[in-house]
């Protein structure tokens, strides 16, 4: 409960969107809105971090997922936070599950389609989870913008 | 044989019945209501809600404009008329309800100027008028096509209303009048700073909700109430000069405050 309310979800409002959840949502979507996996937030500013910060129009929903990287490439942590809908918070809470323990590459082959898949999103539902691919994406181009940096500044 | 002859007469019965004598069900379009607006490119009008298209006119009537009652030429006296004028009644008896439009825009049904700037009281007044016309309850001795036709007309009418009053969704639709649409495939990165700028507000607003800050909510609603305002001038300005990608954009902004006015609310005024 503390998770959603750092979620922004008001408490009041969780056991209405529970019963709703229960007809029309997937259990495991269910499951990772009511105990999303690796919330918080890394230091965007540290090295060995990559931060992915994306939106979608359609619905002003808005997530960050950031990847800590180690010295070999692998992705040793990950982290999220989603102002969204359910699916949106599913999609992003299962993306941080999946990155952990990655290489940067394997990373970078998460589809949105195994995403949704793996959450049975319906088809209305189907964009949240490229906002999650898409979040992926974009810490592992801000990770890999910060090394070409370092790099050139070496 | 009687037997045979019997069921065919009920599939016989059956078959007319659904394709001649009512032939009122409401037809799941797969063309838009509104295809017949050439200048409207079809990809556009996804998110048009179709307005009950009715696949012919009701028994025995295959012309248009003209009354499926009465038989009177429903074009009569308004011959200056371009015809753009929605007819809700038969003008020969006030309670004689025509089919629904499925000819006809929101702004056309709420005669309103296709703007994004309205008049809302306008709008209000226009839609109170509707519905003293046309609610179902005004038929509810009458015969069934015209129950359904009330039926058909009040929802339309509802569904003009609630598009057209909110400036959000009024942008949404005007913008698919003129061919774009804002698809939820689309992901916006942050190259201007926007979402960065939006993140930080969802931040403070979940900080001061969580430490009961009610001061720092209150700011937080002024200032957006602000930006809210901003926008909505800016889309209404991109749409008067025909910008229809400059007012995409600013609705998609839009969206963004309208979500944190909602989440404020729910924070402030939380729904018992």
């Amino acid at each position: 409960m503390a998770y959603l309310q750092r979620l922004g979800v008001p408490l009041r409002r969780v056991a209405m969107q529970s019963r709703v959840f229960a007809a029309s949502y997937h259990e495991k979507v269910i499951d990772h809105y009511e105990n999303p996996r690796n919330v918080g937030s890394m230091n965007k500013e540290d090295s060995d971090v990559g931060t992915g910060l994306v939106g979608a129009p359609a619905c002003g929903d808005v997530m960050k997922l950031q990847i800590r990287v180690d010295g070999d490439g692998k992705i040793v942590d990950a982290k999220f936070k989603t102002f969204g809908c359910g699916s949106a918070i599913a999609s992003s809470s299962l993306a941080t599950e999946w990155v952990k323990g990655k290489t940067l590459d394997d990373a970078g082959e998460i589809k949105n389609t195994t995403i949704a898949k793996e959450l049975s999103l319906p088809p209305v539902k189907l964009h949240c989870s490229m906002l999650a691919e898409d979040a992926i994406k974009a810490a592992l181009k801000d990770y890999k913008g910060k090394q070409d940096k370092m790099e050139s500044t070496c | 044989m009687k037997m045979h002859l019997r069921i065919l007469g009920c599939v016989w019965k059956f078959v007319f019945h659904r394709t001649h004598v009512y032939n009122l069900s409401p037809r799941r379009c797969s063309h838009s209501p509104f295809s017949h607006l050439h200048h409207l490119p079809t990809s556009s009008l996804s998110l048009i809600t179709p307005c009950h298209a009715y696949t012919t006119q009701p028994p025995g009537h295959s012309r248009p404009n003209i009354c499926w009652k009465c038989d009177r030429d429903l074009d009569e006296g308004s011959r200056d008329d371009d015809g753009s004028r929605v007819k809700f009644l038969c003008p020969c008896d006030k309670r004689v309800v025509l089919p629904p439009s499925n000819t006809h825009t929101y702004f056309q049904i709420m005669d309103c100027p296709v703007s994004y700037r309205l008049n809302v009281e306008a709008l209000k007044e226009r839609f109170r008028q509707l519905q003293r016309q046309l609610h179902p309850d005004r038929f509810s001795t009458a015969s069934p096509e015209e129950q359904e036709f009330s039926a058909g007309q009040s929802a339309l009418v509802n569904r003009a209303y609630s598009t057209l009053l909110k400036p959000y969704s009024r942008g949404l639709y005007l913008l698919e009048l003129n061919g774009l649409t804002i698809d939820e495939k689309d992901t916006l990165t942050d190259a201007s700073g926007f979402l960065e700028e939006m993140w930080e507000v969802r931040e403070s607003l979940d900080d001061a909700a969580n430490t009961g800050d009610l001061a720092a909510l209150l700011l937080l609603q002024t200032t957006n109430n602000a930006n809210l305002k901003n926008i909505s001038d800016e889309v209404a300005a991109s749409f008067d000069s025909g910008d229809y990608t400059a007012a995409k954009e600013c609705l998609a902004r839009m969206k963004y405050f309208i979500n944190i006015e909602e989440s404020l609310k729910d924070r402030l005024d939380p729904p018992p």
